[in-house]
């Protein structure tokens, strides 16, 4: 699930084509709650937050617990500056409707932060 | 401009808005005033301007409004009402595919949906009283399809094509709650904040492959040039324990030791150069900055990735400098 989340969230990163400080900082925040090793997390946000990742698989293989988990994640990043961006909420819906989230549950994983 | 009204009735008040029973008719589409006990039951009276998008008649000549909230309430003040008049046709707006294996011919989408029924607009006409199996094509519902038999009610044809009303007729209990279970959802997201701000990201960046009309498209604009990416800044906060090269390979392997006294280890292949700043004056690493290098240097050390990597004190302060290829663990 870690490397997944993380793919996830560099491409959130990367939707609007620029990724900010503040979304490096919250991601390093974030992997490093999720159990990801430092020298782990400094070599994937590297290579994943240096360029645009190559397109990504979004059928992940998780449960229905570390999805919810992983978009509440992917909804921190989202709503960081308080202004998320129009791709960012799109990728946002569309995983949200991948994974069978309702967007009331987005609504309260968004509240949550 | 505002208007104001009388006292009404708040019947549910979530993710800004408002339900509310009026015994005044109000016009759609304007913004009023309208004062509503919140959270009901307490007794005071709150003055909340909103946008009326929705009216529903009910018996006894008293109306049912579904409307924005122009403000920010405070979220205490919200709340899921249990009236059941809420529970009762309630219609969403909303766009489901829907087929019947019995008809090979019935393409129709379904426009809005309640528990009791839902209307559809068709390729082709339809008779009423018609019985058959409606398939709905259901994204991010938990079930994929949903299979339940209906009755036409009305049949209506005109210039814009073919609509009809239908009426739901489960066949068991499970059915019903699956129908219940379905409205709640299409009603959950029609009233989430959080769909509004999706749908206006749509509407702002649709998605690829989404069809716009050539009218309403601008004309295409030239690509923007290629600007280098910016330095990526990675937080470190650890303490440098230490570095070593492996000459065979040229890899360099940099220690770091976390608060918790965990070392971890980064190699950085294929390291082409090296220079140590300040590593014996402080050896907390506050951030890693990592770039590309420039074009005619990326000639220089040979094919594909090069980086240039930048381990930093609190201070910004360079304390290790090295090129070398995308690092790993």
């Amino acid at each position: 699930m870690q490397t997944q989340l993380a793919q996830m969230l560099f491409r959130l990163a990367w939707a609007d084509g620029v990724v900010k400080q503040s979304e490096v900082d919250l991601i390093a925040d974030l992997l490093a709650q999720k159990g990801v090793r430092l020298a782990q997390r400094l070599a994937w946000m590297d290579q994943g937050l240096s360029q645009p990742p190559a397109s990504i698989s979004m059928e992940a293989a998780m449960s229905e617990h570390e999805r919810l988990q992983c978009m509440e994640a992917l909804v921190k990043v989202c709503f960081a500056d308080g202004h998320p961006q129009p791709a960012e909420l799109t990728l946002l819906g569309d995983l949200a409707v991948r994974w069978g989230i309702s967007a009331n549950q987005l609504e309260l994983l968004r509240r949550k932060n | 401009m505002f208007s104001r009204v009388g006292l009404v009735e708040a019947l549910d008040l979530r993710n800004g808005n408002l339900t509310l029973r009026s015994r005044k008719r109000m016009t759609l589409g304007t913004r009023t005033q309208v004062r509503v006990q919140l959270p009901p039951g307490t007794g005071k009276v709150v003055t909340v301007p909103i946008l009326l998008e929705s009216e529903q008649e009910l018996p006894g000549g008293t109306f049912l409004y579904r409307a924005v909230v122009d403000t920010e309430l405070p979220e205490q003040l919200e709340f899921r009402g249990d009236d059941p008049i809420l529970r009762q046709g309630r219609r969403v707006d909303v766009k489901i595919r829907a087929r019947a294996k019995e008809l090979p011919q019935f393409q129709a989408t379904v426009t809005d949906f309640s528990r009791g029924g839902a209307q559809l607009q068709l390729k082709g006409p339809i008779k009423q009283k018609l019985r058959f199996v409606l398939n709905l094509d259901l994204e991010g519902f938990r079930l994929d399809t949903l299979a339940v038999p209906i009755e036409v009610a009305r049949a209506t044809s005109n210039g814009d094509g073919h609509e009809c009303g239908v009426r739901f007729l489960p066949k068991d209990a499970q059915q019903q709650k699956d129908l219940d279970d379905l409205a709640r959802f299409v009603e959950e997201r029609a009233s989430s904040g959080l769909q509004k701000l999706l749908n206006q990201a749509r509407l702002a960046d649709p998605l690829p492959g989404a069809v716009t009309s050539a009218a309403a498209s601008p004309p295409p604009s030239p690509p923007p040039p290629k600007a280098e990416p910016p330095a990526l800044c990675l937080p470190v906060k650890a303490r440098l324990d230490g570095y070593s090269r492996n000459l065979t390979s040229g890899s360099l392997f940099v220690r770091f030791v976390t608060p918790d006294e965990t070392i971890h280890t980064l190699e950085f292949p294929a390291c082409h150069w090296l220079e140590d700043r300040e590593t014996a004056r402080c050896a907390e690493v506050a951030r890693m900055q990592s770039e590309a290098v420039a074009a005619e240097e990326e000639e220089r050390l040979g094919p594909g990735a090069w980086r240039r990597y930048s381990l930093q004190a609190e201070d910004g302060e360079a304390l290790l400098e090295l090129i070398s290829r995308p690092c790993k663990v």
